[in-house]
């Protein structure tokens, strides 16, 4: 029996019943899974896997305008520092929603890490820093893919960005192509998502058949890079259309887009929140445009608040299903901003001393690991390098990474940098 | 320095250094007194600055809990108004021995203040980012009206020499003429090519930077940039918009000679009605433009570094200039010693725009 | 390895190729073969070559009679014509049109050249075999007409995002000159030591319009103190633009800088140049660049056979940059004609790609996959017979989110559709393989794919649902679609499909095309 057959009536039915609950007039909040399937696929969606849902924000947000405040100070800028729901925490005034969930994430203050560019920062992050042995370590959402391949049938790590999707195998490294990111422009499903009419499930089956004998035999002492690759695009593809109903933004409650904002990075959280209930495994959110060398504090007066809105929805919709314990969510840049103020009222690029947010699966909540000096320009003690964040979202998911290692044509590869360990203080 | 018995003629192409103030913190504004004999200065920190330009004495005005970008005199009752980033205002008598604030209005606005102007009765105009403009009691800050219209943060203010009226310019490239009595809004100058908003931009960027009136209210000029490229860098071709009061029209639009990619955010006309307009840059050397707003080009450039603010001195011979000035540490500073890792500093540069006499001394 | 050859080799890898005055093609064999040192693959069969040469030289796949008329040839110099007359024909020119533009322009758009004027420029260009170093040249700069319309080669530097100086900058340095010096704009570049900010506002500066901005002042953000520069290319000297006053207007426009620059850049004595070209020129031959990524060439990313490089880049600046003389020579060697499948019992991890024990399967460019299911499906008759309207109502965006419902009926605008669909963003360049889901999920359900492969005027599918007998059913597809006979399983699949769906023989047949069609096998020029 075609293994699609079985999925696909699950999946049909599943749709079926959100139209359905729908126009019974059914609750206007949000659509949970776990309200439509039935209750022991619904446990089991539950115990699934552990999922990361990873916001980038591109440029390098200021530390100083979010989660390292120092006003009054020689650096510390013109906004004020406000409480949060932690005592003894503060935020940057620009972050208020986020301040109030304190209580449910973890904060590193202390990141000390080493590029201060972009273009080989950016990549070189998301890659974890490892020692250099000559090979293109995969990114974080590759590395899962295959050190956890999700025994669902959903592209393992999907990427929203602003302006154009696509298929990012380069993110892939010496995994191979097949490894890469499904990239959903403005989040929106790849066009020709919906099948033609004129095709029938039977039809659709005969020619995916046919189809993937013919690359079976054209496989023979071939390298398989490319190939594998060509199939897990249809794969994905078929998976994609099976789960149309995860684009179709007529399901989504306008209360929800109302907290998360309409804004891209607020609808881009909310198209990821829907990803992540539907079991993705890895759900990468990016926004860009951070990096304000230039009018440091008009920007991040209009920009903070766009992560701070969406941000603290999510967090709330992710406890209020129960996937905080499941769900480990990173918001990180790919380094902080000068405390030194330039020429143009801008800050410039500052790796030195950082922040980023940790929630969810494995970590500890309501949590401040490291202090910088009271200029808030270097670490007091407690440096972290992206290293050690990488061997503690490992940890996070279960993944031993002192006893884990890659096999690349034979070539044992760690899978986080050797020389560096989890954070304890951030772990639950 | 003194006045001198009978005045020099103005003549920008023999401007030269007279004076130079210095600061630990930038300064991003600057006024001189009514008086002549201080300027005020304050930028990156709490405290306001005061020198008395005849000893070189720094004074500090403290009474702001946050940056300050806004300064306006009142001559009678030698009234000094300061604003600052938590919305206070502060009212000061400005040639006080130790100032302390005579008032102030915490809560002014929601948010920061970013100008202030004194109306043609005395009273102060107050605008921000709520977008709301407020008209304060010079007395004693008691709230007088409110000129509601804007749709975007406030930069700019400036009064009209006709008395009536006073000018605001917003982030949206929008510079509204408002009746100070009625509080009616009267028209919008469209500056809109002052503001850029790309597809993939997260924020506006631009705005109405700076306001000058020439002396007989017949020019209105707008300063700011135009075509920014990106809300991170934020650069742009920085640009002076001309507009003929009478009619509202658009008469030039000037551009500097040295290549800038910030804001022109110093602006303002000389008694000769040329009109000076200095820039912001990030990585390279700024300059003072002198134009006849009739010409786009300009007729004289002085390089300077990254430029804030200008004022012109009550005598119509002196033009300050708050600038940025580089502290010797190069690049980003994370090699620095933590020790050595400060703020890039502040100057005041103050141009005589005469030819020096021949009997001065060098 | 045969004994005999390896003393051979051995000894003619000491002598210099000038005194041994081998063809070009065997200098490429000679230092494949030298430097891999363990067995290759055997050329590939006949059916394999011809489908590599026609989408390398024609951009396309061959008829079926074409494939039979090869196949039976028993000329045995047949593979060497085949290359020849492809190279004199009609469709190279195109091909090489599609390639070019697709590089140069990196899907960038302009309104100020007609797209049929520069792709007239550039078939009219390829067809005479203009010298790359004098299309370059033209490409750089051609002084405007006197109306002052541009002319089509201007294209290149007009195309949006490069009137950006920094863009331009960038995009002349990487694809003229292998260099991606993008991180060398603010500082030295981080970590590839050849990349310096002086070289970067060296070309900056030779880029600009007028002599008067012949100077650039630049400071690093890392190093502090100012630094200056006239226009330099990499490795040379700064040129000296002398200073005019007015009334010198005539003398000052022979200082144009970017008038200079198409002088200087181009030329037999600028390695990077020539370097370049031969890279990218192999590359799109032979699958990867000797110099791989093509951007990176620097002393820390070295070519795998730097003496190849050498020879290629000297020959073809020797032969007068002659474009067709360079392919030919790639196409003759074994190296080219090498079979994609590993030789026999030898694992991938033994044959890393830079080897070239096997040969690196390319992906179909947009274009060639427009051309390739045109044909294949045996449509291309009918969408010619419609003529491209004067100015098309098609376009992508609109056609991609519905707000247009005809789907292309004439050559042009399907062309734009494919293009469409399998093109990288504008700026991203296209030469790895990029299996995007979009890929798919067009050739599953795009509905104009799914109406090809339906009976009508001729096609493929209606010639078949003509045929009564599976195995010649079979032939007629494999033919058609991969340019080969179809192998004993194979014939039996076809069968035994349509004898599943007897009661919908049409579809059935439909079906089995669009198979082959979604196939790698079909995606990869192999």
């Amino acid at each position: 029996m075609s293994q699609h057959q079985c999925i696909a009536a699950q999946h049909d039915w599943s749709r079926r019943q959100v139209l359905g609950a729908l126009a019974g007039g059914a609750v206007t909040g949000t659509v949970g899974l776990a309200n439509l399937l039935e209750p022991a696929i619904a446990e089991e969606i539950r115990k699934q896997q552990r999922q990361v849902l990873f916001i980038w924000l591109d440029g390098g947000m200021s530390q100083l305008e979010s989660w390292d405040p120092k006003p009054n100070t020689e650096f510390g800028g013109p906004f004020r520092a406000i409480p949060t729901s932690v005592p003894g925490v503060h935020f940057s005034e620009l972050v208020p929603e986020t301040a109030k969930r304190m209580d449910k994430l973890a904060v590193i203050r202390t990141m000390s890490t080493k590029d201060e560019n972009h273009s080989t920062g950016v990549p070189r992050v998301q890659r974890g820093d490892p020692k250099n042995r000559g090979v293109t370590y995969p990114f974080l959402g590759s590395a899962l893919a295959k050190l956890r391949p999700p025994e669902n049938n959903l592209p393992p790590y999907v990427w929203i960005k602003p302006g154009r999707g696509g298929f990012i195998w380069q993110d892939a490294g010496f995994l191979g192509a097949k490894y890469g990111a499904l990239a959903l422009g403005e989040g929106k499903p790849p066009v020709h998502i919906h099948r033609s009419k004129s095709i029938s499930d039977e039809t659709d089956d005969a020619r995916q058949q046919l189809r993937r004998n013919i690359n079976s035999r054209y496989r023979q002492r071939r390298r398989s890079s490319d190939i594998d690759a060509y199939e897990s695009s249809y794969d994905m593809a078929l998976q994609l259309m099976q789960r149309r109903d995860l684009f179709d933004d007529s399901l989504l409650s306008p209360k929800d887009v109302e907290r998360y904002g309409t804004h891209p990075l607020g609808r881009h959280l909310l198209q990821a929140r829907r990803l992540l209930e539907a079991g993705v495994q890895f759900v990468k959110v990016n926004s860009y445009h951070w990096d304000t060398h230039g009018d440091n504090f008009n920007m991040h007066l209009d920009l903070v608040p766009q992560i701070d809105r969406p941000f603290a929805a999510i967090i709330d919709d992710l406890g209020e299903r129960g996937m905080l314990d499941n769900v480990l969510v990173v918001l990180m840049s790919e380094f902080g901003r000068t405390p030194k103020i330039n020429s143009r009222v801008g800050r410039d690029h500052w790796p030195e001393a950082w922040s980023l947010v940790l929630a969810g699966c494995g970590i500890k909540r309501g949590v401040v690991v490291g202090k910088t000096t009271p200029n808030g320009a270097w670490c007091d003690a407690d440096e972290y390098d992206i290293g050690h964040l990488f061997h503690t979202v490992f940890h996070c998911l279960g993944i031993d990474a002192a006893e884990t290692e890659y096999l690349n044509n034979g070539q044992p590869l760690p899978i986080a940098h050797d020389d560096c360990r989890p954070i304890r203080e951030v772990m639950a | 320095m003194t006045m001198i018995a009978t005045p020099p003629t103005l003549d920008v192409t023999k401007a030269r250094i007279s004076q130079t103030l210095e600061h630990e913190r930038p300064l991003t504004c600057c006024r001189f007194s009514p008086c002549g004999n201080f300027l005020v200065a304050a930028g990156q920190e709490e405290n306001v600055l005061r020198w008395d330009l005849a000893t070189g004495n720094k004074t500090a005005l403290v009474g702001h809990r946050s940056w300050v970008d806004a300064i306006a005199f009142r001559a009678d009752a030698k009234r000094l108004f300061t604003a600052d980033f938590h919305g206070t205002i502060c009212c000061w008598q400005y040639d006080a021995d130790g100032p302390t604030p005579i008032w102030s209005r915490i809560d002014a606005h929601a948010g920061w203040i970013r100008a202030l102007a004194v109306a043609p009765d005395g009273n102060l105009l107050s605008a921000g980012n709520d977008c709301v403009i407020r008209l304060w009691s010079a007395a004693d800050g008691k709230p007088l009206r409110e000129f509601a219209g804007h749709e975007n943060y406030v930069f700019s203010l400036a009064a009209a020499p006709d008395d009536k009226t006073f000018v605001s310019g917003d982030l949206f490239g929008k510079a509204n003429q408002w009746d100070i009595a009625t509080g009616e809004l009267l028209r919008t100058f469209d500056a809109s090519i002052l503001h850029t908003r790309g597809d993939d931009f997260l924020a506006d960027v631009g705005g109405v930077r700076s306001l000058a009136f020439d002396a007989a209210g017949q020019l209105l000029a707008c300063g700011g940039m135009t075509d920014a490229k990106s809300n991170a860098f934020c650069p742009g071709n920085p640009a002076v918009l001309v507009f003929d009061v009478a009619t509202g029209r658009l008469t030039q639009t000037l551009r500097p000679s040295n290549t800038s990619d910030g804001p022109i955010k110093g602006l303002a006309f000389l008694s000769d009605g040329t009109l000076c307009g200095h820039a912001e840059h990030l990585n390279g050397e700024s300059s003072l433009e002198f134009w006849d707003p009739a010409r786009p080009q300009s007729k004289h450039v002085i390089k300077r570094q990254s430029g804030y603010c200008l004022d012109l001195h009550p005598d119509g011979l002196r033009l300050a200039a708050a600038t940025f000035k580089n502290n010797g540490r190069g690049g980003n500073g994370r090699h620095s010693k933590p020790e050595e890792y400060i703020s890039h500093n502040g100057e005041i540069t103050i141009f005589s725009l005469f030819e020096k006499p021949a009997d001065q001394p060098s | 390895m045969r004994p005999v050859s390896t003393v051979l080799l051995a000894m003619t890898a000491c002598l210099p190729a000038s005194l041994w005055a081998q063809s070009l093609h065997e200098v490429i064999d000679r230092e494949i073969e030298r430097q891999a040192a363990v067995p290759l693959s055997p050329k590939c069969d006949d059916a394999t070559f011809m489908r590599r040469v026609y989408l390398d030289l024609a951009g396309r796949i061959p008829a079926s009679d074409e494939v039979r008329q090869f196949l039976a040839d028993e000329e045995a110099q047949k593979r060497e014509k085949l290359i020849d007359r492809l190279l004199a024909g009609d469709d190279y020119p195109r091909r090489m049109q599609e390639f070019l533009a697709a590089t140069l322009l990196e899907r960038r758009t302009d309104t100020k050249v007609p797209d049929p004027q520069w792709e007239r420029y550039l078939r009219r260009s390829i067809a005479e075999n203009k010298p790359w170093n004098q299309l370059v040249g033209e490409l750089l700069f051609t002084e405007p007409a006197t109306d002052k319309q541009p002319q089509p080669p201007e294209k290149f530097l007009l195309v949006s995002g490069r009137e950006d100086m920094h863009q331009k900058t960038q995009d002349v340095a990487r694809l003229l000159l292998g260099r991606d010096i993008m991180c060398s704009q603010c500082h030295d570049h981080p970590t590839v030591e050849d990349y310096k900010q002086a070289d970067y506002f060296g070309l900056f500066t030779y880029l600009q319009e007028t002599s008067d901005k012949a100077f650039a002042e630049f400071e690093s953000v890392f190093v502090p103190g100012k630094n200056s520069t006239g226009p330099r290319l990499p490795g040379g000297t700064v040129i000296d633009i002398p200073k005019f006053e007015k009334g010198q207007e005539a003398e000052a426009e022979k200082y144009r800088p970017r008038l200079l620059l198409a002088g200087d850049l181009p030329t037999a004595e600028n390695p990077l140049f020539k370097r370049n070209a031969a890279n990218r020129f192999w590359c799109v031959m032979m699958g990867r660049g000797l110099v791989h990524p093509l951007d990176l060439h620097h002393r820390g990313n070295p070519p795998s056979h730097p003496e190849l490089l050498d020879a290629l880049a000297d020959e073809f600046a020797e032969s007068g940059f002659d474009v067709k003389h360079l392919l030919s020579e790639i196409a003759l060697s074994d190296a080219y004609q090498r079979s994609s499948q590993l030789p026999e019992g030898v694992d991938e991890s033994d044959a890393p790609i830079a080897s070239y024990r096997a040969a690196i399967p390319k992906p179909l460019t947009a274009e060639q996959m427009a051309w390739a299911v045109m044909q294949a499906t045996g449509n291309l008759p009918a969408l010619l017979a419609v003529p491209a309207p004067a100015k098309s109502e098609f376009s992508y965006n609109n056609y991609i989110n519905g707000r247009i419902d005809e789907a292309p009926d004439n050559l042009a605008d399907a062309m734009t559709l494919f293009v469409g669909v399998f093109s990288n963003p504008p700026g991203e360049p296209e030469v790895e393989f990029n299996a995007a889901v979009g890929h798919s999920l067009f050739l599953m359900n795009e509905p104009l794919i799914l109406d090809w492969l339906k009976p009508q005027s001729g096609n493929l599918v209606d010639l078949l649902t003509k045929i009564d007998d599976p195995a010649a059913i079979a032939e007629a597809l494999y033919l058609s679609v991969l340019t080969r006979l179809p192998s004993q399983e194979e014939r039996a699949e076809v069968e035994q499909h349509l004898q599943r769906f007897q009661s919908r023989r049409t579809e059935a047949l439909g079906e089995l095309a669009w198979a082959l069609i979604a196939s790698a096998e079909f995606r990869s020029n192999h």
